[in-house]
C-alpha cells in the first residue's frame, strides 16, 4: 500500500515537473523575441550618444559584455566591453555611458554610483543608456603603451647585453624566436581584450624597456598579467615585473600563473612634473608559454 | 517480451516521417554554411570519386588493374585518410549523380545528400524499433522528438559523419536485437556493423555494449557445474550468431570499402587507430573557462546535454531514464516482475539505458581527448528520446487514472500534449536556425544565457557564410578576406557554388586583408584582437546575431 502511494506521488511529481517545464518553455519562447531590441533602437541610442560624445574623454561601457551588435552602430566611438566592469579603471574618463541590452546594468549600477555621479537614464525601445559623470577625471600625461616606439629595449643575460634595434609594426624585435618582441597588442586577459605591451620574458634573462626623460605625473598606473591562454599552461612560472625610476626600483610585482589583470599604482608625488628615466623589467624562471603583457601611463589628478 | 509484428502501415508511417524530414533538410540546406570538416570532406569525396570514375574508364578499356596500383590508390585516397572512406565515397557518388550528371543540385548540396539520407534512415529505424518493441504512440513521439532537437537538425544537413554514425549505431543495435529471433538478422547484423565501422570509429564500442546486454539477458545460463570426477566446469551463455557475423563482416567491410588500406593493410590500419588514440584537442568553452587539453570537467557532457536538448524533451528523457533505472533495480532486488514482466523486456530496457548513457559517459572520462561538441554523443540521443516517449506514455496513463473524468478526452490530451512537446523543439529550431551549433535551451535562457556563462556557441567556421552577401556587395574588386575559422576548402566551395564573388581572395592572416570575418569562439578571441589592431578600428560592419549574442562579425580595414 505504502509502496503504491510512493509510486503515486512520484508520478504526480513527475507530471507536475513535466507540465511546469512545458509551460516554462512556451513562456520563454514568447518572452524571448518580445524582449529583444530592434535595429531602430540601436540607431536611436547611437544617434543620441554621438551628439555630445568626445572620444578623448568619454567612454561607452557595453552591458552585457557579449552584446557586440552595438559595434555596428556606435562607429569609431570609444567602446569597451569588459567582463567585470566594476574591477576596471575608468578614472580617466569624464563621461561614462553604460549601453545596456536586456537590462544587464543592474549588476553594476550600485558600484558605478559609488564611484561616479549618476546623471540620467534614457530608454530607447528595449535598450537603455545610463550616463555617469566623473567629477575629477585623471589626465594621462604620458602613455608608455602608445609611445613604445620611443623606448630603448635591452635583453640582459648575465653580463651580456643585447640591444633590440629593429622596430616595425609597433614592435621591437630582438632576434630569436618570433615571440621574442616588445610591442603593442590587444590580448585576452581575464576574459577582456586589453591593449598592452607584449613582453614575453626569456629564461635566465631580464627584458628591460627604458623610456628616457618622461615628465612624470602624480603616479604611474597600469596593469600586468598573463593571457588567459597562458595560464592554462599549469606548469607556467610566475612572471616578475619591476618598475625603476632613474634606476631605483619603485615596484616589484609577481604575476602568478593565474587569470587576472593585476593593477598597480605607484605614487610619484615627489618627482612630479620633472623628467626621469622610467624602466620596466620583465623576467621569469622558465619562459614556457609566458604570454605576458603590461600597460602603464603616468597621470595627474585634476 | 511482447514483440509487435510490424505491418505495412508501420513501414509506410516510418517512411513518411523519414521522407518529410529529408525533403525539409534538402529545402533548408542552402541556409547552412559549410563547416570546416565539410571543406575537407568535399575535397576528399571528389578525389575518391575520381578513382571510381577512372576505374570505370579502365574497365571499359579492359585494363582494370591499372586502378589498383599503390601509386594510383594513393593518388586518390591518401587525402584525409584518418577516417574510413564510406561516407566520403557516398558524398562523392551523390555529388556525381545529383550535381554533376543530373544537375539537380549545386555542388555542396550534392555532397550533403547522403548525410540527410542518414538522418532519414535513423528516424525510419527509430520508428520501427519503437513500434516493434513498444507501440506506435511511443514510436511516433520518440522519432519526432529526435527530429526536432535543434542541434541534431543542424547536423543532419551536413556532409559529415556524426549523423550517419548515429544512424548506423542505432541500426547495428536494432539488427542485433532482431538477430536473437532471426537467422537472417544474425547475418545482417554483422554486415550492418561492418558499414558502421566504415562510417566512423565510434562503432568499435558497439560490440562491448552488446556483450554486456547479452550477459544480462543470458546470465542464467552462466553456471558452474561440479563434475562427477570432482572438477568444476563453467557453462557460458549461448553466443549469438550476430557476434560471429560481426567478427567476419566487420573487418571485411572496413578493409573492403577502403582502397587506401589495400596496399599496406596492417600498417595503414595502425596509422588510422593511432590517429584516433592520440587525437588533437579542440578548444571548448565551459563556464568561462576554455579547455584545450584534458581533462574536461566530468559534468561537461551531462550538463551540456541538459542545456542543448529542448527542455521538455530533456526532462522527459531524464525522468524516463530514472524511472527505467529505478524499476530495473527494484526488480533486481525484489525479483518480482511487475513492470517489465520478462527477463527479455528487462534486458531490452537495460540495453536502451546502456546506449543512452554510455556515449555521454565515454566523453566524460578524464582521459578522453577533448572533442567538445554534442555531436560526439548524438548516438545516445535516439535512446534518450525513446526513454522520454516511454515516460510520456506513463505520465499520460497516470494522469487519466488520477482524474478518471479525463478518460473521454484521452485522445485529445494525448495528441495535444504530443503536439506541444514537438512544438517546443520546432520553436527551438526556428529560434536558432541556421546557426544550429549555438542552440541552448530554455533552462539557461537560450543563447543569451549561454553567452552570460560563456558556453561555446560557435565552432567549425560555418557562420562566415552568413556574411558573404555583405562581402559580395561591399568589397572593392580583388579584395582579400581573412575568413578566420572558415577553411580554404569551404571558401573554394562558396565560390564554386556562386555564393562568393570569384575575385575575392583568401587571406591566411588579417595583416594584409581588406576585410575579416570573426567567428565568436572564445578560444580564438586573439584573432579578433589581431584584426582590430591590423585594421585600425573596432567597427563591426555587419554581423549575425541570435538573441543579440554575436555568432560572426565582419570588419573592414580602415587604413588600406
Amino acid at each position: 500500500m505504502l509502496y503504491q502511494k510512493i509510486i503515486k506521488y512520484i508520478n504526480l511529481a513527475s507530471l507536475c515537473v513535466f507540465v511546469g517545464v512545458l509551460l516554462f518553455s512556451f513562456g520563454w519562447y514568447i518572452y524571448s523575441p518580445l524582449s529583444r531590441p530592434s535595429l531602430k533602437d540601436y540607431e536611436d541610442i547611437s544617434t543620441h550618444i554621438k551628439q555630445n560624445f568626445d572620444n578623448s574623454k568619454d567612454v561607452i561601457i557595453l552591458q552585457p559584455f557579449w552584446a557586440e551588435r552595438a559595434r555596428e552602430y556606435i562607429g569609431e566611438l570609444n567602446l569597451l566591453n569588459p567582463r567585470y566592469p566594476l574591477e576596471e579603471d575608468f578614472s580617466i574618463y569624464e563621461n561614462i555611458y553604460v549601453f545596456s541590452v536586456f537590462g544587464y546594468v543592474d549588476k553594476i549600477k550600485d558600484g558605478f554610483s559609488k564611484k561616479f555621479r549618476f546623471l540620467e537614464k534614457k530608454d530607447f525601445g528595449k535598450l537603455s543608456l545610463y550616463h555617469y559623470k566623473n567629477e575629477k577625471p585623471q589626465k594621462i600625461i604620458y602613455n608608455f603603451y602608445l609611445n613604445i616606439k620611443d623606448a630603448k629595449i635591452r635583453v640582459l643575460k648575465g653580463n651580456e647585453i643585447k640591444e633590440c634595434k629593429d622596430f616595425k609594426n609597433d614592435k621591437w624585435t630582438c632576434g630569436g624566436p618570433d615571440w621574442q618582441y616588445i610591442g603593442k597588442e590587444i590580448l585576452d586577459i581575464d576574459g577582456t581584450g586589453r591593449e598592452c605591451l607584449w613582453s614575453h620574458p626569456v629564461t635566465n634573462s631580464i627584458i628591460e624597456i627604458n623610456f628616457e626623460n618622461v615628465i612624470l605625473g602624480d603616479k604611474i598606473s597600469g596593469f600586468s598579467g598573463l593571457t588567459d591562454e597562458a595560464v592554462r599552461y599549469v606548469q607556467g612560472s610566475p612572471v616578475f615585473l619591476s618598475v625603476l625610476i632613474d634606476d631605483k626600483e619603485v615596484l616589484y610585482h609577481t604575476n602568478p600563473n593565474k587569470i587576472g589583470a593585476h593593477r598597480f599604482s605607484i605614487d610619484m608625488d615627489n618627482l612630479k612634473n620633472t623628467p626621469h628615466k622610467v624602466t620596466f623589467r620583465v623576467s621569469t624562471h622558465l619562459d614556457g608559454v609566458r604570454h605576458f603583457c603590461f600597460y602603464a601611463d603616468t597621470r595627474v589628478s585634476q | 517480451m511482447n514483440r509487435n509484428i510490424l505491418t505495412k502501415k508501420d513501414y509506410i508511417t516510418a517512411l513518411i516521417i523519414a521522407l518529410i524530414y529529408i525533403v525539409i533538410l534538402l529545402a533548408t540546406s542552402k541556409d547552412i554554411g559549410f563547416v570546416r570538416d565539410e571543406g575537407y570532406y568535399f575535397k576528399a569525396a571528389e578525389q575518391y570519386n575520381g578513382w571510381f570514375v577512372e576505374l570505370w574508364d579502365n574497365l571499359k578499356k579492359g585494363r582494370p588493374l591499372a586502378s589498383f596500383t599503390k601509386a594510383n590508390i594513393d593518388r586518390y585516397f591518401s587525402y584525409n585518410h584518418e577516417h574510413p572512406a564510406l561516407m566520403k565515397e557516398l558524398f562523392g557518388f551523390s555529388w556525381q549523380l545529383f550535381a554533376n550528371k543530373l544537375k539537380l543540385t549545386n555542388n555542396s548540396t550534392g555532397f550533403r545528400i547522403p548525410g540527410m539520407l542518414s538522418a532519414g534512415l535513423l528516424l525510419f529505424l527509430m520508428y520501427l524499433f519503437a513500434a516493434e518493441f513498444f507501440n506506435r504512440r511511443v514510436a511516433i513521439l520518440s522519432t519526432l522528438m529526435m527530429a526536432v532537437i535543434p542541434r541534431f537538425w543542424f547536423h543532419s544537413h551536413l556532409a559529415c559523419f556524426d549523423v550517419p554514425i548515429t544512424a548506423m549505431w542505432f541500426f547495428t543495435v536494432y539488427a542485433f536485437v532482431k538477430s536473437l529471433y532471426s537467422f537472417k538478422w544474425g547475418i545482417l547484423a554483422g554486415i550492418i556493423f561492418g558499414f558502421a565501422l566504415a562510417t566512423k570509429h565510434n562503432a568499435y564500442f558497439i560490440p562491448f555494449l552488446l556483450l554486456i546486454y547479452i550477459i544480462y539477458l543470458r546470465h542464467n545460463e552462466l553456471k558452474f557445474h561440479k563434475d562427477p570426477d570432482g572438477g568444476v566446469s563453467l557453462s557460458i551463455p549461448t553466443i549469438p550468431l550476430a557476434f560471429f557475423s560481426m567478427l567476419i563482416f566487420g573487418p571485411l567491410i572496413l578493409i573492403g570499402h577502403w582502397p587506401y588500406l589495400w596496399p599496406e593493410v596492417f600498417a595503414r590500419l595502425g596509422t588510422y587507430f593511432n590517429f584516433h588514440l592520440h587525437h588533437e584537442h579542440y578548444p571548448v568553452s565551459y563556464f568561462n573557462v576554455t579547455y584545450d587539453r584534458p581533462p574536461l570537467p566530468v559534468s561537461y557532457p551531462y550538463f551540456k546535454t541538459m542545456i542543448t536538448v529542448p527542455a521538455v524533451i530533456w526532462i522527459l528523457g531524464t525522468l524516463g531514464s530514472f524511472r527505467a533505472t529505478f524499476w530495473l533495480i527494484v526488480q533486481w532486488i525484489k525479483k518480482t516482475p511487475q513492470i517489465y514482466s520478462t527477463l527479455e523486456s528487462r534486458a531490452l530496457m537495460f540495453l536502451i539505458l546502456l546506449n543512452a548513457f554510455f556515449p555521454i559517459f565515454l566523453i566524460s572520462l578524464p582521459s578522453v581527448p577533448i572533442f567538445g561538441g554534442v555531436k560526439h554523443w548524438f548516438n545516445a540521443m535516439p535512446y534518450f528520446c525513446l526513454l522520454g516517449a516511454l515516460e510520456f506514455e506513463t505520465l499520460l496513463k497516470f494522469a487519466i487514472s488520477y482524474k478518471p473524468s479525463l478518460i473521454k478526452f484521452s485522445k485529445q490530451i494525448q495528441y495535444g500534449a504530443v503536439s506541444l512537446i514537438i512544438l517546443t523543439g520546432i520553436l527551438g529550431i526556428i529560434y536558432i536556425h541556421p546557426v544550429g551549433t549555438g542552440f541552448y535551451n530554455e533552462f539557461v535562457r537560450g543563447v543569451r544565457g549561454a553567452a552570460d556563462i560563456e558556453m561555446q556557441r560557435k565552432f567549425w567556421g560555418f557562420a562566415g557564410y552568413y556574411e558573404l552577401d555583405y562581402l559580395n556587395t561591399n568589397l572593392p574588386p580583388n579584395s582579400s578576406v581573412y575568413f578566420q575559422r572558415t577553411n580554404y576548402d569551404s571558401y573554394r566551395m562558396y565560390q564554386r557554388d556562386g555564393f562568393l564573388r570569384k575575385d575575392i581572395n583568401y587571406a591566411n592572416e588579417p595583416d594584409n586583408a581588406t576585410a575579416a570575418t570573426f567567428h565568436f569562439q572564445k578560444g580564438y578571441m586573439k584573432d579578433l584582437y589581431k584584426t582590430w589592431r591590423y585594421f585600425g578600428n573596432r567597427v563591426a560592419r555587419h554581423g549575425t546575431y541570435i538573441d543579440e549574442a554575436p555568432m560572426v562579425q565582419t570588419y573592414i580595414r580602415s587604413n588600406k
